[in-house]
């Protein structure tokens, strides 16, 4: 049956075109497009009838129900690709002609690239730029059924590279508009990251996801692992049992002062909430964002989508005097820990001043039973008691919860700095990578003269947490939780390279491909001269430049394959000259006879021109089966031919 | 250009190509732009990427398209005659120099399309049909060459016009036919029904100009050599077919019968001769006979 050949390739590039939808499509979906192409391979190998009209209208009907069934009845993007897989999976039933191939294939390359609006990975980018190549190559196929496969896939992938240059050129000066067209909402779902309030085990719980909170690139050297304390929420009220951020601090910044300065780009991977991240202690917000008084910063807009900023920071600084509004860091919950407090009070007795306060509350955590673990016992109704004289077991939010009321108790003002601590460097695109397992909470207290200064209790019981991560520091047990690698065992390493490789590919990506936004566009056409202020200037530059460049590349196209075939002709034209220079002395070429043949003949006959002869045939033998002269060769052949005199 | 007619061998030269988008083309452009919708609804800077590739590869398949059919050499082309109904047949001979050719089309107009691969450097023969519809030479031209190669979305495609016509004789139609006797000085006419005398006197050795129709097959197929068939009441005196003799206002109708009557008197073997309205060919036998009346049929103007 002539309508079923190129019914497997065809259904091969569906195929391939399913896998990125996979994980967004209803289950069932998939399997009945796996069902339904199953059965046309089967029929088309074995002859089976391929279904009637009737049972295509009820399978389409069928799937159509089903898609509503599933989705409810709006028709959001995730029901209407399913939709069209439900079509996609009916399509090759009524495959006929050569239009409805046509056709089919345009419904790949369409659902291939829907796929990328579900997902902006690079994998998934790189994936869809393949299974494009392999749409093409079938649609060759169609067009020339007979061949190798190998070729058509080269010829499909040497188009698609043909095509990059012009492709680039359109992606970067086409014109973007920001936000989208109707206001659908861009592909974040709910993150995992801190949120508004701090409770025992927040922490820890985010600690198990190894996700990526967000990369790092210094302009200048990276500061040392013990600075690099990753800000982003401060916590400021407690009711005995959680954080609350309380309501806004005042939204001015007060200058600080301070030496040390560095600069970097933080490349943040959406969260969903507004907060931003910055290397302890920010001095400058940048634009679309605001500083608060307590020097956290707050995106304009919740962070949906990756966001990148450059920010700069004090690794060493002064905050000034206690502002009125911060006495909220001496609040504590009433009639609550007591035991806490009396502990506070004796202390505060014995010490003569804050900082010997400090030093003796770090010292009880270093010389108590005090351990660092992901899996603390549950705290009862006075959690800061339990925590300090019977359980002893805390991940950082414990000791530095633990801390704060310690200091607060005693009438030393202190608050909670939630973020992230470390994060791994990538020796491939020389960046930081922080993920979600780095998150830690810190203390920062106030001391007159120095102003807010960070003080880190966890560091009293696990003091290689700012060396090696947080997972040097647990009990072995549970450090599985973090390092699932040391699994692979000696494999780790290739893994670990493998990954930081993959993450520096997926930061360019990022850079290059995901960040290219309409402000991007206006700087980079400004740097090239095209003023791009005005709506219209922009549009005109993009005319003009889509214009030359089609023209450029059109005219390019044409002079490669005609000069080719020019030098050819040339070539041709003199070597039938120098045929006919021996054909008037009586030496004429038999049409059966190749240059080596006539060669040999000629010089037989005439020994006397064998060196002429001898370095014309070879120069044209050179020319004409070689094909690696150039165009000096080329023009060598021809003064030759023209001396020759026979 | 129509006008002008080519000699071959010819070779598709790039500057005579002319371009266009297929409708497939022309449909996979609203494609890209509904990509690019997608893109700019979701602000989704991969899918503008993969858009533009997809626009730029078939763009670039241009070229592609280009290099399949420019230098394409037609080296020959011949033809056969036909009777009005059926289809002429004109055969090309096709070389592809350089590399090789995927796809590429002829077509004459009315005909259809036929599709050809060639290697480089080797000659490929190829058919091109067209219908004949009516008595006369026929000259379909001009023939197409194209090629959707590689991609389907643009065709790139040369006319060639070829002083080559295909002489289509007259559809045969059988009916009574009067003839004229050579010898008649007074004006005998009698009548030529085309059936013949079915009496059959024996076999003879196979002479090379003896009707096909007469071949005793049998004898050859059991590999006993060639033999024809001899029929008695053949009539020896030679005789005209005449236009004049031929009653009705239909010239196309009288050329049909005579036509008919040629293709007869050829199978019985007769010693027959044509009279046209300004053409006279003496009587004669034989397939060279046969083919120099049909001519004169095909190309004959009644006006």
């Amino acid at each position: 049956m002539d309508s079923t050949k190129n019914m497997a390739p065809l259904i091969l590039a569906f195929g391939i075109a399913l896998v990125p939808h996979a994980r967004q499509l209803p289950p069932w979906v998939v399997l009945w497009c796996v069902i339904c192409w199953g059965y046309l391979l089967a029929a088309a190998k074995f002859n089976w009838p391929g279904p009637g009209q009737i049972l295509r209208l009820i399978l389409t009907g069928g799937g159509i129900l089903g898609v509503v069934l599933t989705s409810g009845a709006g028709l959001d993007r995730y029901s209407s690709v399913a939709l069209l897989w439900i079509m996609a999976s009916i399509k090759p039933m009524e495959i006929r002609t050569y239009r409805d191939e046509m056709a089919t294939l345009f419904i790949i390359y369409f659902l291939s690239v829907c796929g990328l609006f579900f997902s902006n990975t690079p994998a998934v980018g790189l994936y869809t730029g393949m299974s494009l190549c392999i749409t093409t190559a079938v649609m060759i196929h169609i067009h020339h059924p007979a061949g190798k496969l190998r070729a058509k896939l080269g010829l499909a992938a040497g188009l698609m590279l043909k095509a990059l240059p012009l492709a680039l050129i359109l992606f970067i000066v086409f014109p973007r508009i920001q936000g989208s067209l109707w206001g659908i909402r861009s592909t974040t779902e709910a993150q995992s990251g801190f949120s508004d309030q701090l409770a025992p085990g927040s922490v820890t719980r985010l600690v198990r996801n190894n996700a990526i909170a967000f990369r790092v690139k210094f302009e200048g050297r990276l500061p040392e692992p013990g600075q690099r304390y990753w800000r982003g929420l401060v916590f400021w009220q407690f009711d005995g049992r959680a954080w609350q951020r309380s309501s806004d601090p005042v939204n001015k910044a007060l200058p600080i002062r301070g030496q040390r300065s560095t600069a970097y780009t933080i490349t943040l991977e959406p969260h969903n909430h507004r907060w931003l991240f910055a290397l302890d202690l920010p001095y400058e917000s940048g634009p679309n964002a605001i500083m608060l008084s307590d020097q956290t910063l707050l995106s304009r807009w919740k962070v949906r989508r990756r966001l990148q900023y450059r920010l700069k920071s004090y690794t060493a600084y002064t905050t000034g005097p206690l502002r009125d509004w911060e006495s909220a860091a001496l609040q504590l919950p009433r009639n609550k820990n007591p035991q806490a407090v009396a502990l506070a009070l004796k202390w505060r007795r014995t010490s003569a001043n804050p900082d010997q306060y400090i030093n003796t509350a770090l010292n009880y955590f270093r010389s108590r039973d005090f351990s660092y673990t992901l899996n603390p016992p549950p705290l009862g109704e006075e959690s800061i008691d339990d925590f300090l004289f019977r359980t002893r077991q805390g991940y950082c939010e414990h000791y530095a919860s633990a801390f704060t009321y310690l200091m607060r108790a005693a009438g030393i003002p202190a608050r909670m700095v939630a973020g992230y601590l470390g994060g791994e460097l990538n020796p491939y695109g020389e960046y930081l990578i922080v993920r979600q397992s780095d998150a830690h909470v810190w203390v920062e207290v106030w001391l007159s003269g120095r102003g807010w200064v960070r003080i880190d209790p966890t560091l009293a019981v696990a003091p290689l947490r700012v060396a090696q991560g947080p997972a040097a520091s647990l009990a072995p047990n549970e450090r599985a939780v973090l390092r699932s690698l040391d699994a692979l065992g000696p494999f780790a390493n290739y893994w670990i390279n493998f990954r930081l490789g993959w993450d520096a590919f997926d930061n360019q990506w990022n850079k290059w491909i995901l960040g290219y936004s309409s402000s991007r566009q206006k700087s980079l056409l400004a740097k090239l001269g095209i003023r791009a202020d005005t709506r219209k200037g922009l549009t005109t530059a993009i005319i003009l430049a889509t214009a030359a460049m089609s023209l450029i590349s059109f005219c390019y196209f044409l002079r490669i394959s005609k000069k080719s075939a020019a030098r050819q002709d040339a070539v041709q034209s003199a070597y039938l000259a120098f045929c006919a220079k021996l054909a008037r002395i009586g030496l004429a070429r038999q049409p059966s006879q190749g240059p080596l043949d006539y060669t040999a003949m000629v010089v037989a006959l005439r020994r006397d021109l064998k060196a002429s002869v001898f370095e014309i045939i070879d120069l044209y033998i050179r020319l004409r089966y070689a094909r690696d002269g150039n165009k000096d060769d080329c023009k060598r052949l021809k003064i030759l031919v023209r001396q020759f005199r026979p | 250009m129509p006008d002008k007619s080519n000699s071959l061998p010819h070779t598709l030269q790039r500057s005579r190509l002319q371009i266009r988008p297929t409708r497939y083309g022309l449909v996979f452009i609203l494609l890209l732009m509904g990509m690019l919708i997608g893109s700019l609804n979701y602000d989704n800077n991969p899918g503008y990427l993969l858009t533009f590739v997809l626009g730029s590869m078939a763009f670039v398949s241009i070229a592609q398209t280009y290099k399949n059919i420019a230098g394409l050499k037609i080296l020959s082309a011949k033809t056969k005659p036909v009777f009005a109904g059926e289809s002429a047949r004109f055969e090309f001979a096709v070389e592809a120099a350089g590399i090789d050719r995927h796809g590429i089309a002829m077509a004459l107009p009315e005909g259809k399309p036929v599709t050809l691969d060639t290697l480089k450097g080797t000659k490929t023969r190829i058919d091109v049909r067209v219908p004949a519809v009516s008595r006369g030479l026929l000259r379909p031209w001009p023939l197409s060459v194209y090629s959707d190669y590689p991609l389907g979305l643009f065709r790139v495609q040369s006319q060639l016009t070829l002083d080559l016509g295909c002489a289509v004789y007259p559809k045969p139609l059988i009916g009574k036919v009067k003839t004229l006797a050579e010898s008649a000085a007074a004006e005998t006419s009698g009548a030529f029904s085309g059936s013949g005398s079915d009496d059959f006197q024996g076999l003879k050795g196979y002479l090379p100009g003896d009707p096909l129709p007469r071949i005793y097959w049998k004898a050859s197929s059991r590999g006993r050599g060639l033999f024809t068939k001899e029929y008695g009441g053949q009539y020896d005196a030679a005789f005209y077919l005449d236009w004049d003799l031929l009653s009705g206002p239909d010239a196309e109708r009288k050329l049909s019968l005579m036509c008919h009557a040629v293709l007869k008197a050829q199978q019985h073997n007769l010693n027959y001769g044509l009279k046209l309205p300004g053409l006279t060919i003496g009587p004669g036998n034989g397939q060279v006979h046969k083919n120099r009346c049909l001519k004169s049929l095909a190309l004959f103007r009644a006006d």
